[in-house]
């Protein structure tokens, strides 16, 4: 399904105002001290009313079949609202895993669920180097066992579809959080807003999905850094604008602050990297819905870009905030927490970076 | 847009370049640009977005962008009277009088080539301050004053002049702009040298030089507004300077893959990369705004901020890479583009006045 200009703007109104009313600052700092982070009611109203779980998920299987234009837009402002459900995790990653698998009857089974977001599964890619995780076939299925780190949204899932080594690929697995051998343990992430996690599997019983798995998971992992990417400009965009109205009500030397050339010509610099990385994000999301194939470069840039662009404008905010935005009561910090977050997930800038020199043969 | 137009431009160019180069070889001197721009205006490439009865296709601005970026792909040297073609013709067939419009054809033709008297001594970034004055006597207007920072003031036949007419009004609604033949006694030209030794500015004197009154651009004291579709047209060029840029940088990491660079060279060529992408994608998004017949926003100012400063910092790693040859006079050209480089901070408005403008209109800042 594609969407006119109107209706995407229609989407991102909708989303924000859901999130402002239903899930605002002092919600979600209620929900850092709670043990998943998020809250299941809001979920289901968001995937129920708002359709967010299904958002990628192919209409025949009860999803909106929407493109990476439209999830721009949403993480773009799920990033904005420091939204605590497991949007990026279980509708983003785990959901274009499953499609990527080309695995029709799983996702026949798994996709709905999904979508209608009474499932909510994370996706294990990275392995602990101590402890890869091994596929070893024990009748019609397999068994897992090792550990994958770096889980987003870990405390949020029932399900999880982990990679693993398997036939001399690379296999897609399904494991539900509640069986024998499962462990899941919360990192401390920076980010206080997103947990991430690491699942130790201790020869778990877990059911394959498609064939070799190789090519979709580069495909996840492009649209993994599109969706950090794409959450940091909305990121981006929302710390400007605080730091705009406290430049423009805060004063000092009886005048707003906002009228001193030092701070109005920083955040002048801020709003260019703002409009740059939404411009960079919509070029990519347009890439990415269309010619996915030659997406590589695009994806690095936009990666690389809002990386070290976004962070600046969260640590601008910050400065710009002075004493006020180094205290824990001050928003600024959840954000720059966020932000930078976002920068080391499916892969840094200066990976990024590597990636494209590789890329142009400028390594040698 | 439709594929003939640049099938046309293609043929004509396929056809052209090498005859052109045949004779010229790759001079990009002054009567080589000219000579160039004859050619392009006989073909009817020298100002497709004009008017037809100007001697122009009517063609849309993004469509004018795609048969620059053709164009661009040649190698060919600029046109000689870009101010005109892209600055002052535009403004003249916006505010002048049927008989100030007959420069038109002759601004295409090369017969004239104008140049803009905007920046004084006293007024570079406050424009509005500028004090070259224009009295009243008789038919004429008396103009006494000097311009500086003129592009092409040496070449120049003619000249888009602000001058203030009414000094006791506020800086902005004393201004008037007047169509001045620079041949007219009273004016000298002197050329600037600028830190790479070469001379592309003017300064411009005026005594007791007399402007008939039927060459005031627009009415009376209102200047500023004419002024403003001056710039508008600069300032709307740097969506293009945006995506030739990135092909620049492109360029780069092609001429250097295989190369034994160092890491930290790699890595700088790929942050160029990626800055140049980035803006350039800026320039795309605001071209097609501007295809679908919108405004562009802040776009533009943004892209003059950041393009500018990303190719300072270009010209330098150009010069870093040369290593000490570039200095020691064995890569001269990447020390002049270096040297040369310094002037797109402060040319068009410094990167300063930028920001104060998007702080300002933008951001909606309150003023210092």
């Amino acid at each position: 399904m594609t969407t006119t200009i109107a209706e995407r703007e229609d989407l991102r109104a909708a989303i924000r105002g859901f999130l402002a009313d239903r899930l605002p600052e002092a919600t979600v700092r209620v929900l850092i001290d709670t043990d998943t982070g998020f809250d299941a009611r809001a979920w289901t109203q968001l995937s129920g009313e708002l359709g967010l779980s299904g958002l990628l998920v192919p209409e025949e299987h009860g999803g909106q079949g929407l493109s990476t234009v439209e999830l721009g837009i949403a993480l773009q402002e799920s990033g904005r609202a420091l939204l605590g459900a497991p949007f990026l995790g279980s509708a983003v990653l785990a959901t274009w895993a499953l499609v990527a698998s080309g695995d029709d009857a799983t996702a026949k089974g798994l996709l709905p669920a999904l979508a209608d977001g009474s499932t909510v599964a994370a996706l294990g890619i990275d392995d602990d180097p101590q402890a890869p995780v091994r596929a070893v076939p024990d009748g019609d299925g397999w068994r897992l066992t090792g550990a994958k780190r770096h889980v987003v949204d870990v405390a949020a899932a029932d399900t999880f579809l982990v990679t693993a080594e398997a036939d001399g690929g690379v296999g897609l697995f399904v494991v539900p959080s509640s069986g024998d051998g499962v462990t899941v343990e919360q990192t401390g992430s920076l980010d206080l807003t997103r947990r991430l996690g690491v699942v130790r599997l201790d020869g778990v019983p877990a059911q394959r999905v498609g064939t070799d798995f190789a090519a979709g998971l580069e495909t996840v992992r492009e649209l993994g850094a599109f969706a950090c990417a794409a959450e940091q400009a909305g990121i981006a965009g929302r710390c400007l604008e605080i730091a705009v109205e406290y430049a423009r009500t805060r004063e000092q030397f009886g005048k707003p602050i906002g009228s001193f050339q030092a701070i109005k010509h920083q955040l002048a610099e801020h709003l260019a990297r703002v409009e740059q990385m939404r411009a960079a994000v919509t070029a990519a999301a347009a890439e990415l819905a269309t010619s996915p194939g030659s997406a590589r470069e695009i994806v690095s840039v936009v990666k690389a870009y809002c990386g070290d662009a976004g962070t600046t404008v969260a640590e601008g905010l910050i400065d710009t905030l002075g004493g006020i935005g180094f205290t824990w009561e001050h928003v600024a910090h959840l954000y720059l927490r966020r932000m930078k977050t976002l920068a080391y997930l499916f892969g840094s800038p200066a990976e990024h970076r590597a990636r494209l020199a590789a890329e142009f043969g400028l390594t040698g | 847009m439709s594929t003939e137009v640049l099938d046309e431009l293609r043929g004509f160019l396929d056809e052209a370049v090498p005859r052109f180069r045949e004779q010229f070889g790759d001079d990009a001197g002054w009567d080589t640009r000219i000579a160039w721009q004859r050619a392009m205006a006989e073909a009817g490439w020298a100002a497709p977005g004009w008017a037809a009865e100007n001697g122009g296709r009517a063609l849309p601005a993004h469509e004018v962008l795609a048969i620059e970026e053709v164009t661009a792909g040649y190698g060919m040297p600029p046109l000689a009277g870009m101010l005109g073609l892209k600055n002052v013709g535009p403004t003249l067939a916006a505010w002048g009088t049927p008989e100030q419009k007959q420069h038109l054809p002759r601004i295409l033709s090369t017969e004239e080539v104008w140049c803009q008297g905007f920046s004084e001594p006293g007024a570079g970034s406050d424009l509005a301050g500028l004090r070259t004055r224009a009295v009243r006597d008789g038919e004429d207007y008396v103009v006494n004053g000097q311009k500086i920072w003129t592009s092409n003031g040496m070449h120049a036949t003619h000249m888009e002049l602000l001058v203030r007419t009414d000094p006791d009004a506020p800086k902005h609604r004393g201004i008037s702009a007047l169509l001045v033949d620079m041949s007219t006694p009273g004016i000298e030209v002197r050329p600037i040298r600028q830190i790479n030794g070469q001379a592309e500015f003017a300064e411009v004197f005026f005594t007791d030089v007399r402007v008939p009154v039927e060459n005031l651009l627009g009415k009376e004291n209102d200047g500023w507004n004419v002024t403003m579709t001056t710039l508008g047209h600069e300032r709307s060029g740097v969506a293009i300077f945006a995506t030739r840029f990135e092909r620049e940088v492109r360029d780069l990491i092609a001429a250097h893959r295989g190369d034994d660079l160092t890491p930290v060279q790699q890595d700088t060529l790929v942050r160029h990369f990626i800055e140049a992408r980035v803006v350039a994608i800026l320039g795309e998004a605001t071209l097609s705004r501007v295809a679908a017949g919108e405004q562009p926003g802040s776009e533009q100012s943004v892209i003059k901020l950041v393009w500018s400063e990303a190719a300072q910092r270009l010209a330098a790693t150009k010069l870093d890479l040369a290593g000490i040859d570039g200095v020691a006079g064995d890569a001269p050209d990447a020390a002049d583009a270096y040297l040369s480089a310094r002037a797109m901070t402060i040319a068009a408005g410094t990167s300063p006045i930028v920001k104060n403008i998007l702080s300002e209109r933008v951001l909606g800042l309150p003023r210092g």
